[in-house]
């Protein structure tokens, strides 16, 4: 089978805790929740982080805050959670079909809100073991030079496959990032870039750690994925759409 | 023990001559090895961890074509933790499943033909330290030209991807014919001509292949692995390990899925065995997914063209059917699938002249070869999908056009096979009503569709692998003092319930539960040979050896407590674990007892058993691939809704008909059928083991387009379509209780009927497998433009074919020989044979 390179492992039960650890590693460490794609990017050696630094035992990040001024979820919720919540529902709806829409109900039990916004961005050419992509004599994302989907790009052509992604954006979702020096708040549609090896704002030093939604008190939402089976797959095409209605007296 | 028959004559067929005496033949129950497996108990190879085991990982070509100039394994072997590097110079001698070729090497010594070729071993203390260790070898290549298709085959002679074979990159070439093609296409009144392709795609078994070898006390040599044909890997160890085959144990745990996919020697598993033997300790091996899909063996992708000549009412008058093969690297059974092919068109439908040429060749892409329906899938596609188009034209309903062109019981046909019972029009008529044919075909709204297909399927391989005159199966019954009876033998269990079929006739002739029965089954050292689970056969050939060895014990038993009861033998019935009087049934004893009676009579009992097939009246050569005892016969009926502005398919239902003969346990018949709807499903709309070509000016890769469970789509559980599963049941004398196979048959007909309810859905034809939902639109576009509404191939490339061995079929008074070939009876082997099998 294909196994782990080996690794520190650490997990700490305060934010405080881990921005201070993640400062010390800078891009030696990674944050590890879920690890549902992680792990196996690891196995195939697309990332070989010397540390991996468990997210799950900060309490914080595993906390839902619903009110009428919005929402702040904790970037720790697994997808199944918040699939099965039916505290996501109304306005939220798109979120809980996006959640639920993700791979396979093992993994979903494992992956994170966290993860999912931060997903790795993915590639035929990339998604492949160390051993595969030596025989193309590797990629711009990784160890290589060349950009096989598009020979004269000088821009890795890497996607992300998000499936909360589109749905939270659509929401109006922001998310916090923490540092040990400082802590952001910014909005998910402005947290990635057009790039397939730079797709993410997020720095090295910093952790996602929550997303806050404002009140979506009567909107609606609704989350759609075009995927080749019914189960176990990454979206084709997504699209999430959140609407308000105002009603307009009729005489 | 009495035992005066010859042992190659077998009994075969139903000793009941009332079926309704059946007590466990025909029941639906669970399986005999049901509990481990949904326990998590079953053990498989992967499960097994010895004491001091080491493990290995290949070190695998990263080319797909190139000369191996030199290794340099230094840095390797002195890393800490590695045992042992191996490389092709320590197993130098060429195997290969078939003895015409004998192309394989364990580790390439020179010469790497795809990416994923092995050309080195590491033996290491962890497995991380193995694949660490294996970036420590220095392999220097000289890269040769990429051949990366058929067509490039044909015109790329030179290099050769081996030194053996027809001529440059041809591996094999057939050229047979049966009647005068051209006076049959003379007697038309219409001609059909149609090219199609059937990508290839793969087994995706859920359990990888895993191998563990161990040096036993005495020196001999054990290799637990992932194996459906421990026999045939049993003598490729013995020839490439130059070791005594009774030197060499071979036990085949139970598979996570074969389909085919572990049918092959693989040298994974000659490395660990010779590694084990070197190091003294245990080696074990796990395959990656990745690697699953280097060792395939699957389906050959194949262009295929069809010239059918039919009468007005549909009758065929002749067919030509031509074949272009993509082999991949190596032989594999690669010679087999050029025939079979080419071999069971004729056994659906009566076809009086019948010319077939076919042409394998070799490609540097992991090596194909078989896959469920082992090289008939693809021209059985091409056959059903024409015979719609020829419904069309005939204005005749395709389910009629069928019935009225089904072959008869018992014939033989143009190629010499001679077929058993025939339930085809059953099987049509059957899913014809359950389907509501009549009011659907034709007649649903736009976007939705019904298509019909049919097929045949042996009932196992009428010749083995290797040629010799012995049984092609044995069974060992060991009868206990407790009553409890021990079966031995060397079928495979691959999940398909070869144990149970084992138990179930054993359980059935004795008067016993199956569950008080022991399996010891797939060990080459405990029981006596079966050649494996492959081509359908375990059921029938291994059934009708059990079935003998039952009725031996039964007789013995008999003879004793007839004597005991004062009763007349004949009279004695043995059911519900008793042995009685069948005119008065209270009168008898517990079968514990009747043992213990009949082992004071006669000393320990011990029974025997074996099953070979009967002659073949196909004499010509290459008339060993297709003859069988009997054929199973399938009609399914799929529907499908195509959404006309994406091409999205969807497929709520499918009937299908089984000719079984008999359901031995209907439970696992349903679920082989099931199990072959699902897999013909996912060859017919998403797999694909596609390859990718890099921009030649900047590389010479030739890569699996992505070899992960994830990205080779095949469908879920949310996928399956709700099935309507109809077992026909009329025995065939030459099966045990008279059944038939049931694992390869039914996966056939689905490809052809989504093709053909496609095209009743939204009006166009997809020519080509699989029917992806661009292929639909691009179709769609070519409708909409005013052109020919249709996806597929629209030439099949010139080849320069031998001439045809010709055949007179039986009804030209031909005695199976060819006219233009030394009768083969009298043939010596050919100085070409010769070398490859020496």
């Amino acid at each position: 089978m294909m196994r782990l390179p080996l690794f520190e492992f650490r997990a700490p039960r305060t934010l405080e805790e881990a921005a201070s650890i993640l400062d010390g590693e800078r891009a030696n460490a990674m944050p590890l929740a879920g690890g549902t794609d992680l792990l196996p990017n690891m196995k195939r050696r697309q990332q070989v982080p010397r540390m991996l630094m468990s997210l799950r035992h900060i309490e914080s990040m595993n906390c839902v805050a619903l009110n009428d001024s919005g929402s702040r979820l904790g970037a720790c919720l697994t997808l199944s959670e918040i699939a099965a919540d039916r505290r996501f529902r109304n306005g939220l709806t798109a979120l809980a079909q996006a959640a639920s829409l993700v791979a396979t109900p093992q993994i979903r039990n494992m992956a994170t809100l966290g993860g999912n916004i931060c997903l790795d961005t993915r590639c035929n050419y990339y998604d492949q073991s160390y051993e595969w992509r030596k025989s193309i004599n590797f990629c711009l994302k990784k160890d290589g030079t060349t950009c096989w989907v598009a020979p004269g790009s000088s821009k890795c052509m890497a996607v992300s496959s998000t499936d909360t992604g589109p749905a939270l954006m659509a929401l109006g979702a922001r998310v916090r990032l923490v540092s040990r020096s400082e802590e952001r708040e910014v909005l998910l549609a402005d947290l990635y870039n057009n790039d397939g090896i730079d797709y993410i704002k997020r720095r090295p030093d910093e952790i996602l750690a929550e997303v806050s939604l404002d009140s979506l008190h009567g909107w609606k939402s609704t989350y759609w994925k075009l995927r080749r089976r019914g189960s176990f797959d990454f979206p084709v095409l997504s699209v999430a759409a959140a609407v308000r209605l105002r009603l307009l007296a009729v005489r | 023990m009495p035992n005066e028959e010859d042992p190659r004559v077998t009994r075969v067929g139903s000793p009941r001559a009332n079926e309704d005496d059946l007590r466990v033949i025909g029941v639906p129950r669970r399986r005999v090895d049901a509990r481990a497996k949904v326990t998590g108990q079953t053990r498989f190879a992967d499960d097994i961890f010895l004491p001091r085991m080491a493990f290995c990982k290949l070190l695998r070509s990263p080319h797909p074509h190139a000369r191996i100039r030199r290794i340099d394994t230094s840095r390797a072997v002195a890393h800490p933790g590695v045992y042992l590097v191996l490389t092709g110079k320590d197993v130098p001698i060429q195997y290969g499943i078939l003895p015409v070729s004998q192309d394989e090497q364990a580790l390439c010594v020179d010469h790497v033909r795809h990416v994923g070729d092995p050309v080195a071993a590491v033996i290491a203390r962890e497995e991380l330290t193995a694949f660490e260790a294996l970036d420590l070898i220095d392999v220097d290549y000289e890269i040769l030209t990429t051949i990366s298709d058929p067509k490039e085959a044909l015109a790329t002679p030179e290099p050769r991807i081996h030194e053996y074979g027809e001529q440059g990159n041809i591996h094999k070439l057939v050229a047979l014919e049966f009647g005068n093609v051209e006076e049959g296409f003379a007697e038309a009144d219409e001609i059909f001509e149609d090219t199609f392709f059937f990508q290839g795609n793969t087994h995706l078994p859920i359990e990888q292949h895993a191998s563990v070898a161990i040096k036993d006390q005495d020196g001999k040599l054990t290799i637990w692995s992932s194996t459906q044909t421990p026999h045939y890997l049993h003598r490729a160890l013995a020839k490439v390990l130059e070791m005594p085959a009774a030197h060499i144990r071979v036990i085949a745990t139970p598979n996570g899925g074969g389909f085919g996919g572990k049918s092959d020697p693989f040298n994974h598993e000659i490395v660990v065995a010779k590694a084990a033997l070197i190091l003294d300790r245990p080696v074990k091996i796990c395959l990656t997914r990745e690697e699953v899909f280097y060792c395939h063996r699957g389906r050959h992708p194949i262009l295929m063209k069809f010239k059918t000549g039919v009468k007005k009412d549909g009758a065929i008058t002749g067919m030509h059917l031509q074949t272009l093969i993509d082999g991949g690297a190596y032989g594999s059974y690669g010679v087999a699938s050029t025939f079979y092919a080419g071999a069971l068109q004729t056994t659906t439908y009566h076809v009086p002249r019948y010319r077939y040429q076919g042409c394998r060749t070799f490609t540097n892409k992991p090596p194909c070869g078989p896959k469920r329906g082992h090289g008939t899938p693809q021209p059985r596609f091409g056959q059903e999908v024409q015979l719609d188009k020829i419904a069309e034209r005939l204005k005749i309903d395709p389910a009629n056009l069928r019935l009225h062109i089904v072959e008869s019981p018992n014939a033989v046909t143009a190629n010499f096979f001679r077929l058993g019972t025939v339930n085809l029009s059953e099987c049509i008529r059957r899913v014809v009503e359950a389907s509501r044919w009549k009011d659907k075909f034709r007649k649903l709204s736009e976007g939705r569709g019904v298509g019909l297909a049919c097929s045949a399927y042996l009932t196992g391989a009428g010749l083995p692998i290797y040629w010799n005159k012995m049984p092609h199966s044995g069974v060992q019954l060991k009868f206990d003092r407790s009553g409890g009876v021990s079966i031995f033998c060397g079928a495979t269990e691959i999940g398909q319930g070869s144990d149970d079929v084992l138990a179930g006739i054993v359980a059935e002739v004795l008067g016993i539960n199956p569950f008080d029965i022991r399996l010891f089954t797939g060990d080459t050292d405990l029981g006596p040979v079966d050649l494996g689970s492959y081509s359908s056969r375990v059921t029938l050939m291994a059934g009708n050896a059990a079935l003998q060895a039952a009725e031996r014990g039964k007789a013995i038993i008999a003879e004793g407590v007839a004597e005991k009861l004062e009763v007349p033998k004949e009279r004695l019935s043995f059911a519900d674990k008793r042995v009685f009087d069948s005119v008065a049934p209270e009168k008898g004893i517990p079968f514990e007892e009747a043992v213990c009676i009949a082992e004071a009579r006669f000393g320990t009992i011990g029974t025997v058993g074996s099953y070979t097939p009967p002659k073949s009246p196909a004499l010509y050569k290459g008339g060993g691939v297709g003859p069988s005892p009997t054929y199973s016969y399938s009609a399914a009926v799929v529907e499908v809704e195509v959404n006309p502005v994406t091409g999205w398919v969807t497929v709520p239902r499918i009937w299908i008909a089984h000719d079984i003969g008999r359901a031995l346990n209907p439970t696992l018949a349903r679920g082989q059928v099931e199990g072959s709807v699902y897999m013909g499903l996912g060859e017919a709309l998403m797999e694909e083991q596609e390859f990718r070509r890099l921009p030649r000016k900047l590389s010479h890769a030739l890569v699996h387009k992505f070899p992960s469970i994830l990205e080779y789509k095949s469908p879920t559980s949310l996928d399956m379509p709700e099935v309507i599963t109809e077992l026909i049941e009329e025995p065939d004398p030459q099966g045990p209780f008279g059944a038939k196979e049931a694992g390869q048959g039914p996966l056939l007909p689905i490809m052809p009927a989504v093709a053909n309810a496609v095209y009743d859905a939204v009006g166009v034809r997809i020519d080509e497998i699989p029917i992806t939902p661009e292929k639909i639109m691009k179709a769609l576009a070519e409708k909409k433009a005013g052109r020919e509404p249709r996806f597929g191939p629209s030439h099949f490339p010139h080849i320069n074919w031998p001439e045809a061995l010709r055949v007179p079929p039986p009804w030209e008074g031909g005695d199976g020989n060819a006219v233009n070939d030394v009768p083969r009876r009298t043939r010596t082997v050919s100085k070409k044979e010769k070398v490859l099998t020496s």
